[in-house]
């Protein structure tokens, strides 16, 4: 009998990374995996992986979180295939840019509000019918330090992240009566988009670790996915509204994240 | 679920919505920015009602869990349980959908009779259960309509869309239980595939768009869940492609279409890309 024995999960960007590996955690656990993620391939993969590796009952969906109807039918697919959704996970992120806020676009900005805000409030607001009818739920957002500090050169992401954690505090006492938790993670891990800029900058990754208290950047599925298990679960039922920074420390470390930025786009 | 609607909002009211082609019609016209009433006999999942009559198999799927979906979606649902054996219940259950949406654009006669010995002969099917075929295959069906349409008629005008079969028009090659349908079905869908067409004709010049629309072979609960259903099950497609068809048709089918036509919804589906 796992942790999570037979609760539906909806995890979005699952196909890597932090995503994946909470996805891996959770069937660990014995929930039912609905792997939403924007790359056919790797979702399937990974809903494959979850069934041969843990036996779950895994099933993946391709999901642009930037597309409100996708979103919606997402969770309409868990709906129909296991009749409820008990836990949400807004992990998915992608096509942020890395430079001067003076030369944001509009475009920029509303594409990262876009998939990194209102792709979560859409898939709350869809699993909330369920969540309420059955009097328990539990949401986990993925934040992260690069908006609670103010990293440099990611604005639409660190805008997106810190409205996603106004959001979480909202829902959470919004949907207190109900009996659903909502609370953030901000991790600090090596990430499937990270792996690519440490790859291209290897003096960055051994930088990003050296500045971790712990010496080394978390993994998404030792390191983070164990709180993510936690705050799905029925020991997190009365934690709601918070955030966990799961980071090694480094929220209480400051943050010497300083790249080198274009003078122009 | 009473609140107070907006009148621009498209509305729906889906028959037999608990699972099945319903219940897809109902998510994909909630998908597609409708405000959807449903009826069914299933409150609940696991009501008495959630099984297949014949085999006592369990079947997933309630007015309840529909209702989910439907708000899941970002819509309004308005759930009425409704039997059709109940005739006196019929025209009340019109009007509750009506009262709980403030109008309807879109009647979707999808319900028919659901209880066991669905699968035999003329002469192995009880004289009682003949009439309660036609009773809940036709007559439901008018009463309902017939309600609809009088506020479709007051407003101007709406769409009524019948999920029709091919066993209203065709001979199977073989009997039931040998690959094909059973006489009772077969005659009381092609009554009921007459009214779309007499609707038009009646009413087209108030406004009134009716259409046959044939489902095909869908994969629902209950046809997975019936062995003497396994030719349907492995020729079909899955209840999604329906929702998705009947919602095009909702937008914009029904204006490119000649009024009181027929449509197989797998070619719709087709020519739409819903279906390779």
């Amino acid at each position: 009998m796992g942790r999570l024995q037979d609760r539906v999960a909806v995890i979005t960007g699952a196909g890597d990374g932090i995503g994946r590996g909470i996805a891996r955690a959770f069937a660990r656990e014995g929930a039912r995996i609905l792997v939403a993620e924007l790359h056919p391939e790797t979702g399937a993969a990974v809903a494959d992986e979850l069934t041969a590796e843990f036996g779950a009952e895994a099933h993946a969906v391709t999901t642009d979180v930037a597309d409100e109807a996708a979103v919606r039918a997402m969770v309409v697919a868990a709906l129909d295939r296991w009749g409820t959704v008990d836990i949400l996970v807004n992990n998915a992120w992608g096509g942020g840019s890395l430079g001067r806020l003076e030369y944001k676009t509009n475009e920029q900005m509303a594409h990262g509000l876009q998939v990194g805000f209102y792709g979560p409030f859409w898939a709350m607001q869809a699993a909330l019918p369920a969540m309420r009818a059955q009097g328990r739920g539990n949401i986990i957002n993925l934040c992260s330090l690069n908006g609670v500090n103010a990293h440099i050169g990611t604005a639409e992401y660190n805008c997106a992240k810190e409205a996603l954690r106004a959001l979480t505090r909202t829902a959470a006492r919004e949907w207190a009566p109900y009996g659903i938790v909502v609370n953030a993670i901000c991790p600090g891990a090596k990430t499937a988009a990270s792996r690519a800029v440490f790859a291209a900058n290897p003096e960055l990754e051994l930088m990003a670790d050296a500045a971790n208290p712990m010496g080394r950047l978390g993994d998404p599925e030792a390191d983070i996915a164990p709180v993510a298990v936690f705050l799905a679960g029925d020991d997190a039922r009365y934690l709601t509204g918070n955030t966990l920074f799961v980071d090694g420390g480094s929220h209480i470390n400051g943050a010497p994240w300083a790249p080198e930025l274009p003078d122009r786009p | 679920m009473s609140a107070p609607t907006s009148s621009n909002v498209p509305t729906a009211l889906v028959t037999g919505a608990s699972r099945g082609i319903g219940r897809a019609i109902a998510i994909g016209l909630a998908g597609a920015g409708f405000d959807v009433a449903i009826t069914a006999r299933t409150v609940h999942d696991g009501d008495p009602t959630a099984f297949e009559p014949d085999t006592g198999v369990p079947l997933p799927g309630s007015l309840a869990s529909t209702a989910t979906a439907i708000e899941s979606c970002g819509r309004r649902a308005v759930p009425t349980r409704l039997d059709l054996l109940d005739l006196d219940a019929l025209a009340p259950a019109v009007d509750a959908a009506i009262a709980g949406l403030g109008h309807l654009d879109l009647l979707v006669n999808n319900a028919i009779y659901v209880g066991p010995g669905a699968h035999r002969r003329f002469l192995e099917t009880e004289p009682e259960d003949l009439a309660r075929r036609v009773c809940c295959n036709v007559t439901a069906q008018l009463l309902i309509t017939q309600r609809a349409i009088a506020h479709m008629v007051g407003r101007g005008g709406g769409l009524v869309l019948d999920i029709s079969s091919a066993a209203g028009q065709l001979t199977p090659r073989r009997p039931v239980g040998e690959g094909g349908w059973p006489l009772a079905y077969a005659v009381t869908k092609a009554g009921f595939h007459r009214i779309a067409d007499m609707l038009a004709l009646e009413y087209g010049d108030a406004g009134v768009r009716a259409f046959n629309l044939n489902p095909g072979f869908v994969a629902t609960e209950r046809v997975l869940a019936v062995e003497d259903l396994a030719f349907v099950a492995d020729r079909s497609v899955r209840p999604e492609v329906v929702g998705r068809v009947v919602a095009w048709f909702a937008a914009t089918g029904q204006h490119r279409l000649e009024n009181g036509s027929y449509h197989q919804v797998t070619e719709l589906a087709r020519e739409l890309g819903y279906l390779p």
